[in-house]
């Protein structure tokens, strides 16, 4: 056995096996999940196993969507989740350019108190916030649910914001101040568009999160014209007991969504996540 | 006169000074006002309702009772001694595991090969799913008879009767575990992936002149080169498995016999389940205590940001 040939040998044993392990424990619960909710109800019971369906069927999306409400439950996540995107994005945006490109009294203050917060445990905020909501005739809307995500991932998106910033030089705005722009026209026309993937990777990372809130809506949410979408998943887990595929239909149709946009951004969510506050 | 322009222009200029000076204070302002209102204030009153006798159902009684609630969770509640244990495990074990198995695929994600970009997007997707729904997934998988763990375990001979993942207390938080490792380690090697691209690819060229191995390149050169990116990714990992309580919520919700209960699912249980604010707010408080000063003793031991390798 020459060189060559062992060098390639290591790299399947070293770099493809582990990669194919990897891929397949990754993937394999998407797939058994994928093909439970293509089943019919009895299927799912059937022994031995299918691992694939022996009648393929679109019922249990059919009884979702007609039967079941997701359709509202849908509207209202994406109407919680793209307003609270909003919220983060524009706010991060801002505070991270101070917090990036200024130097001023009590920023190590800021600083903290924002990384501070990353250590409250939804279920200790949910109580307080309870209240609050409760005071505010907030409970059983949408609004709630809004807030919450917005303020909840602020700091966080701050912190990617700021590394973001960190990363594109001051000079480039020094240079078009230089040529004649203002601060702000510099700020819109010349670091905004540069820093375009980030914001998108922020926002994704918003909209994310927002998508799969959980603790806060079980808080905050009771009519079921009102339920977000892993609140009526949750609901029904209960209800359902025997309707599995069922169930498994209701997580393709809520993983379908954050999956699609995962896919685009994950290339930018790399480097943001935590180099903002390490070299912070 | 000339001495009076030159005041004006001072104060003027002062003026300009201010304004420039509140920028980033106007800049932050929604920020700090928002983040205060719903979450610093918030948080302060979990420390004021903790003090209180305060059960929803009734608001007659509501009163401040100074430390009886926490005098009450130290001396009598087992159950709090339990979710504590309980959670040690759930956050030293899931955390350890995916920080191995996230920093090998990095590791393996640093390397070129075929398809990268493909195999990275979909490797790291469990990344993106809702704890409630992996829950779920991972319910649907180890069902006692409809799941398919049992039969491909049976198929390749590794066990000869159906396990029954939720009737034991190991056995559930092992089921767990997996399932929230399943979701951590694509967190674990997005952060250390990107620290990975970081380090410069000449000293790897100049360790391997001097004769360095493999595992004398990883443990002497990598990872202390990447070592504060490893401390605050474990740290915040720690804090927001600790917090997490959606996955078990739908695993198991805490059972059986209270053997997953861990210390907010003991929370969210006497908060929505017996409506006792106070008490759930005085657990609340020691949970955030314990979690704080784990933080601190982590980040001081690890002596994160004192190395200089540069």
């Amino acid at each position: 056995m020459n060189v060559k040939q062992r060098r390639r040998i290591a790299r399947i044993f070293w770099l493809h096996l582990p990669l194919a392990v990897f891929i397949v424990i990754t993937l394999a619960p998407f797939y058994w999940i994928l093909v439970t909710s293509l089943k019919t109800s009895t299927e799912v019971f059937a022994r031995p196993i299918t691992y694939w369906p022996k009648v393929l069927t679109f019922e249990n999306y059919r009884y979702l969507f007609r039967d079941l409400g997701f359709d509202v439950y849908f509207r209202n996540s994406l109407i919680v989740s793209i307003s609270a995107t909003c919220i983060v994005s524009i706010l991060a945006l801002i505070g991270g350019y101070a917090m990036s490109r200024y130097r001023f009294k009590g920023k190590g203050l800021v600083y903290v108190l924002l990384l501070f917060t990353q250590m409250f445990p939804a279920v200790v905020l949910m109580i307080p916030l309870f209240e609050t909501m409760n005071k505010l005739r907030l409970i059983n809307t949408l609004l709630s649910l809004i807030i919450t995500c917005s303020v909840t991932n602020l700091p966080f998106c701050l912190f990617m914001m700021m590394g973001y910033y960190n990363s594109i030089p001051r000079s480039l705005e020094e240079a078009a101040q230089v040529d004649g722009c203002s601060l702000l026209g510099a700020v819109f026309r010349v670091l905004l568009p540069t820093m375009r993937p980030s914001i998108v990777a922020t926002g994704a990372y918003a909209f994310i999160n927002s998508w799969n809130v959980f603790i806060y809506a079980t808080a905050f949410i009771t009519k079921k014209a009102k339920y977000t979408i892993p609140l009526a998943l949750n609901i029904f887990q209960g209800e359902f007991n025997t309707n599995y595929s069922g169930l498994a239909a209701g997580c393709v149709v809520a993983l379908i969504p954050v999956l699609v946009i995962f896919a685009f951004i994950q290339k930018n969510l790399a480097g943001g996540a935590t180099s903002g506050a390490v070299k912070g | 006169m000339k001495r009076e322009q030159c005041l004006q222009n001072r104060r003027k200029k002062s003026k300009l000074y201010y304004k420039r000076a509140a920028v980033p204070y106007l800049l932050l302002l929604p920020v700090v006002l928002f983040v205060a209102l719903f979450m610093l204030w918030p948080m302060v009153n979990v420390f004021i309702m903790s003090l209180q006798n305060y059960v929803v159902i009734k608001p007659a009684d509501r009163a401040f009772i100074g430390l009886a609630n926490y005098i009450e969770i130290f001396t009598q509640d087992k159950l709090f001694y339990k979710g504590l244990r309980n959670s040690a495990v759930w956050v030293f074990v899931s955390v350890a595991l995916q920080t191995a198995l996230g920093f090998w695929l990095a590791f393996l994600l640093n390397k070129r090969f075929k398809g990268r970009g493909l195999y990275r997007a979909l490797v790291l997707s469990p990344w993106a799913v809702a704890g409630v729904m992996v829950g779920i997934i991972w319910s649907l998988i180890l069902g006692e008879t409809y799941g398919v763990l049992n039969d491909l375990l049976q198929k390749i001979g590794v066990i000869d009767r159906n396990i029954s993942w939720f009737s034991s207390g190991g056995r559930a938080m092992t089921a767990a575990i997996m399932a929230n490792v399943w979701r951590g380690i694509p967190f674990f090697a997005i952060s250390y992936l990107s620290a990975l691209s970081s380090v410069p690819d000449d000293i790897y060229e100049s360790a391997k002149i001097d004769g360095a191995g493999t595992f004398v390149t990883l443990f002497r050169i990598t990872i202390p080169m990447i070592k504060d990116t490893i401390v605050l990714t474990t740290l915040l990992r720690a804090i927001w498995t600790f917090n997490a309580v959606d996955l078990i919520f739908s695993l198991t919700n805490g059972g059986p016999n209270n053997a997953t209960m861990t210390m907010p699912l003991y929370i969210m249980s006497k908060f929505k389940g017996e409506l006792d604010y106070g008490y759930a707010s005085s657990l609340a408080a020691i949970a955030t205590l314990i979690m704080m000063i784990v933080a601190f003793v982590y980040i001081k031991g690890s002596r994160m940001g004192k190395e200089e390798m540069y």
